[in-house]
């Protein structure tokens, strides 16, 4: 074999981890503050990705049609939470999954109704690629990384360096406690939700221009990121990121050196083997404390 | 400064608490006394909003608590620090001090600061451990740093829930100094709901002992140290009282 062709196999799968792990982020801050998975994760996804599509097709330009979807996203995710803050009243943490399913699968025939069933895209970046430690990497992955660099920067200044991120932690790591020096638990799962559908609806306008996006790519993102969460330990969000790129790299292994018929097998197969090696993820609770 | 009228809780079809009636005169100590299950928790929680009474009326500094939610207890100066602690053992001591001044945004830093630095001067320990996850803290230290995180609110009311469960008496002494100083010194009104007889009643102005929900005695201190037979007989041996 050819070993001059494994870089080339990684950068192809580094692009999608990083989308992978924007949408864990977002699994990951809505269960520390409510200690619930929300399903509905990757339809913001694809709303984020479609409503940018129909935005520039409607000869806005990108510049504008991007913080658009963002803030429709934003405006998605509370109401979202809104909704289901109201539905979670004298319901369990079970129910109120199931909940998140049931939105999930109500988004996604909306998604259809309103952009059918065709694949959609819009162009973000040129064409160009760079070469990079003996792979070629194109625009696209480089600017997918920034932006999720960006995003991990901005999150790491917002959790550790402002008051409300602090009390957001503060409210994941003992919500009763907090109540007691004046903190609105309700508030920070609003916030979580509101960050989680925004980060949400950037990986789609990331991932739609090279991966196009359609009505139904939802569940299978949500489940790409919610395994991203639990590789990275879902208490820990810039470890669902580091999650997202290692799923991402080993897809990219598995489709270049097997077979791109089990691109989906690959995260699979890789999750139960962190899992069974390490239960509490690459960076589950014993790391959360200290990761400042 | 605080008066609680007829207080029923209940849990399912239990009643935890059944009419109980207390009130804290500014500047007082009060002590709860009572059993394990006997309501402690139960009163000081629905008193700082952490569970919603059935019935009963609170009332603080002549305000109806009855429709607050728990954070607006606290900006209208009441503090709980709750049983088993709640410090946010994840994050830093300094955090958790900042985030003590939660409910007073307008704080300008240095403020926050000299709070702080006056919450350290109390428990000088934290000041060793200040940029340490609470988690790694003792006990002591962890109930010490939860009391100076309640203190960064400057509250007019000081509620502890089991200060002394699970420390060593030299800790609980030094804890009950610290309180009483609080009290003498700074005009902090204190309710302490305590299994430990002793350590409220060394205190404190003021006793209740409560049995299964109820308020069984009342009176000051010295009336309730004198009492240690009754005392012992409705905490059902579980506790001790020196004398």
């Amino acid at each position: 074999m050819d070993w001059d062709v494994i870089p080339q196999f990684l950068a192809g799968g580094l692009a999608i981890g990083a989308v992978y792990g924007l949408i864990g982020v977002g699994f990951s801050l809505i269960y520390n503050t409510s200690k619930v998975i929300n399903f509905a994760q990757g339809e913001f996804v694809v709303y984020g990705g479609l409503a940018t599509v129909s935005l520039t097709a409607a000869s806005l330009p990108t510049a504008v049609a991007i913080p658009l979807s963002l803030a429709a996203s934003v405006v998605l995710g509370g109401a979202l939470q809104s909704l289901l803050s109201t539905a979670r009243r004298g319901s369990n943490e079970l129910t109120y999954i199931m909940t998140t399913i049931g939105v999930a699968i109500a988004m996604q025939g909306l998604a259809q109704h309103i952009w059918g069933t065709d694949f959609k895209t819009f162009a973000l970046y040129s064409d160009g690629t760079i070469r990079l430690m003996g792979a070629t990497v194109n625009y696209g992955t480089i600017t997918t990384l920034l932006a999720t660099s960006t995003v991990c920067a901005l999150l790491w200044v917002f959790l550790y360096r402002t008051m409300i991120g602090k009390a957001m932690r503060a409210c994941a790591n003992d919500s009763r406690a907090a109540q007691t020096i004046g903190i609105r638990p309700r508030r920070m799962v609003l916030l979580a939700y509101v960050a989680s559908a925004g980060i949400g609806g950037l990986a789609g306008i990331l991932i739609t221009p090279s991966q196009m996006m359609s009505y139904d790519n939802g569940v299978p993102l949500a489940i790409k990121g919610f395994t991203a969460a639990i590789v990275g330990g879902l208490a820990n969000p810039f470890g669902a990121v580091v999650g997202g790129v290692v799923l991402g790299l080993l897809e990219g292994l598995g489709v270049g050196l097997i077979s791109s018929d089990l691109q989906n097998a690959y995260a699979f197969l890789s999750l139960l083997v962190i899992l069974l090696v390490r239960p509490q993820g690459l960076f589950g609770r014993a790391a959360a404390g200290s990761a400042r | 400064m605080l008066d609680v009228k007829g207080l029923q809780v209940r849990y399912g079809t239990v009643l935890g608490v059944d009419g109980l009636d207390l009130h804290v005169n500014q500047g007082e100590i009060v002590v709860l006394i009572g059993a394990n299950g006997a309501g402690k928790s139960s009163t000081v929680n629905a008193i700082a909003g952490l569970v919603r009474p059935v019935a009963g009326l609170i009332k603080f500094r002549d305000a109806d608590m009855g429709k607050l939610d728990a954070a607006a207890r606290v900006e209208h100066g009441m503090a709980l620090v709750i049983e088993g602690r709640g410090v946010f053992s994840e994050m830093t001591v300094r955090e958790n001090l900042e985030l003590g001044a939660y409910s007073r945004p307008a704080i300008r830093s240095a403020a926050l600061r000299r709070a702080a630095d006056h919450a350290i001067a109390m428990f000088p320990r934290l000041g060793d451990r200040f940029d340490q996850a609470a988690g790694t803290l003792s006990g002591g230290e962890q109930q010490m740093l939860a009391i100076a995180r309640a203190l960064m609110s400057s509250p007019k009311l000081l509620v502890l829930d089991e200060p002394s469960l699970g420390l060593a008496p030299r800790i609980v002494d030094e804890i009950a100094e610290r309180l009483t100083l609080l009290s003498s010194e700074e005009g902090v009104t204190i309710l302490i709901a305590e299994q430990n007889a002793s350590l409220g009643l060394d205190i404190a102005k003021r006793g209740y002992i409560l049995q299964n929900g109820r308020i069984a005695l009342e009176g000051t201190a010295p009336e309730l140290h004198s009492n240690t037979d009754l005392i012992r007989f409705y905490l059902g041996g579980q506790s001790y009282v020196r004398t």
